[in-house]
């Protein structure tokens, strides 16, 4: 656990305010798989179908996104290809969705092979996803094993040929929840300064922004009023309930204005990270701050943020002005 | 980690079982009772050391060498089953027989039942890599059930015969009853002739995209003519499966 955060000087970045606080993150569980295809668009559109509907563990069960797109000498088979991450908040869920995601999106898309991602076998990473150990019953006692360099491939006979499928791949520790807010004079400043943010973050090694476009407007809370709702709208920064009236504390007695932005600030957007580790994110958030600072300051980004719950929560604490540095 | 090495004394007629010079036993032993293992020659028991000089040396890799006029010697790398077991010459029959994982080396040819059961034995080699810069003879790869055996020459009659599963690599010439009773696994060959396996017992020769071979290219061995071969095959290839008799579905890749 890190400790609070304490900023003596504002900080800024070509005039866009950096707020003394910190990015919250958790623990997840992380796998890395890399997609491989006749073509860079079959591969794509494979990686496409793979990660969709994959932005946040609170209903999706996983984040999954592109890392990067692979060079016919950068994947197993001399291929183009796609390399995706892929993280849960356990191992078992991983278990269900990686196995599920690629029966229906890798092994259905054609001139398509699937391989892991993460090196070490399963004397070094015990932990193990399914791939081909479940899909190749789709061969139906037709599928044929493989074991080249000590690792295990299947061979599983379908209408272009054979999909090729790496029998497993490890499961590491990732990271999720990185993040930064970014704070607008209107939504066309934000969507600029967010673009530009996540274009920087994108060919960053072992980090993904999973939600679409790479940022969310549905920054959340925890909790509910309604009892059955585990996140809901984060009214502090939804410029909608600016001098909404304020609510009651505990007392009784009125509580000053709860929203975290000043009357400026029209629109905020967030850009979620998960990465494989605290220094690829913290390196992440400082190059996304940075080109979105570029962007928009003087173009109407007024400040930037992080969420938290008060470093309750997870015990990875990005501080700005550190990551900053 | 150690090298061991084995420098047969003398070149003889007389049939000698190589199969007791083994990895994991050796681990445990010191040189000097190394050298009192009993090895058969001919039916009679010696000490390792009357037949081969032992030495023993620390080294950056678990290795056993045995160097020397080998063709009398039966059933090296029998049971081997990690780190290097290199076979420095010409060797006789039963080479790599049980071989369970690690590499095997053999830089000459070898003799009949290469990574093939011995004894009573119902398995061959069953994983590893085992690769003969030379020739092989008969029955190489019988009743194997995993690994892959990469052989720069010819080989004999019945390759993989009754093979279970695994690889075998021939960038030369192969005999006659090849894949015969084979159930699962590969046999990849540079020179195919419709006669070198039981024609009514495997499919017809069809065109088939073979393209985990790519996955196969990097471990190619070293100045072997299976390079070209494997680059061939990712583009043009075509493949017979059987042996249909037993049901089985193994396959048999070459050029074309």
């Amino acid at each position: 656990m890190e400790g609070a955060i304490a900023m003596s000087e504002s900080l800024q970045i070509n005039g866009v305010e950096i707020e003394a606080t910190f990015a919250e993150a958790f623990d997840m569980k992380a796998t890395r798989i890399i997609i491989t295809a006749d073509d860079q668009q079959w591969a794509d559109e494979a990686a496409a179908a793979m990660t969709g509907f994959g932005t946040s563990v609170i209903a999706c069960k996983i984040e999954i996104d592109v890392e990067r797109r692979l060079q016919p000498n950068q994947t197993p088979d001399g291929r183009p290809g796609v390399a995706i991450l892929a993280f849960a908040v356990s191992g078992s869920e991983l278990e269900k969705q990686i196995p599920v995601r690629a029966g229906q999106c890798v092994l259905t898309c054609p001139t398509t092979a699937l391989f892991a991602g993460i090196d070490g076998d399963a004397a070094t990473l015990p932990k193990r996803i399914p791939l081909g150990k479940t899909l190749r019953y789709f061969g139906d006692g037709h599928q044929i094993s493989k074991i080249i360099g000590g690792q295990r491939f299947w061979r599983v006979p379908v209408m272009d040929g054979e999909f090729l499928c790496a029998h497993d791949v490890g499961r590491v520790d990732g990271i999720g929840g990185g993040n930064f807010l970014l704070m607008a004079d209107s939504m066309r400043a934000a969507t600029s300064a967010c673009r530009a943010a996540v274009a920087a973050i994108k060919d960053l090694p072992g980090v993904i922004t999973p939600f679409p476009g790479g940022a969310t407007r549905s920054g959340s809370k925890v909790g509910s009023k309604y009892k059955t709702l585990m996140a809901s709208t984060n009214e502090a920064y939804s410029p909608a309930l600016l001098g909404w009236p304020p609510k009651a504390n505990s007392t009784g007695d009125s509580a000053s204005d709860q929203s975290a932005l000043s009357d400026d600030i029209r629109a905020v957007l967030e850009v979620v990270i998960d990465g494989m580790s605290f220094d690829l994110i913290a390196d992440a958030m400082r190059v996304g701050i940075h080109a979105a600072c570029d962007a928009g300051g003087g173009n109407g980004l007024l400040r930037v943020t992080a969420g938290n719950y008060g470093g309750k929560l997870g015990r990875h604490h990005f501080k700005l002005a550190e990551i900053l540095k | 980690m150690s090298t061991w090495r084995f420098q047969l004394r003398s070149r003889s007629e007389e049939p000698v079982d190589g199969s007791v010079i083994q990895h994991q036993q050796l681990q445990a032993m010191s040189p000097k009772d190394v050298e009192r293992i009993p090895i058969l020659v001919d039916g009679r028991t010696l000490a390792l050391a009357d037949v081969f000089q032992v030495t023993h040396q620390a080294s950056h890799v678990d290795q056993i060498v045995v160097a020397g006029e080998l063709t009398s010697v039966h059933g090296l790398g029998t049971g081997h089953d990690s780190g290097e077991f290199v076979i420095d010459g010409d060797a006789g029959d039963h080479v790599g027989s049980r071989m369970s994982g690690g590499t095997l080396h053999v830089a000459g040819s070898v003799g009949n039942h290469l990574a093939a059961p011995a004894g009573g034995h119902r398995l061959g080699m069953t994983g590893g890599r085992l690769v003969v810069d030379g020739d092989a003879g008969h029955f190489a790869g019988h009743r194997m059930r995993r690994g892959t055996v990469w052989i720069n020459g010819n080989v004999g009659d019945h390759l993989g015969g009754a093979m279970i599963a695994g690889t075998i690599i021939v960038a030369g010439d192969f005999g006659a009853g090849s894949g015969l009773a084979m159930q699962r696994g590969t046999l990849i060959v540079a020179k195919p002739d419709e006669r070198s396996w039981p024609q009514p017992r495997f499919s017809r020769p069809v065109r088939f995209n073979a393209s985990f071979l790519k996955l196969l290219r990097p471990f190619v061995p070293a100045s072997h003519r299976s390079d070209k071969l494997i680059d061939q095959l990712v583009v043009d290839c075509t493949r017979v499966r059987g042996d249909r008799c037993v049901g089985g579905q193994g396959e048999i890749l070459m050029p074309g």
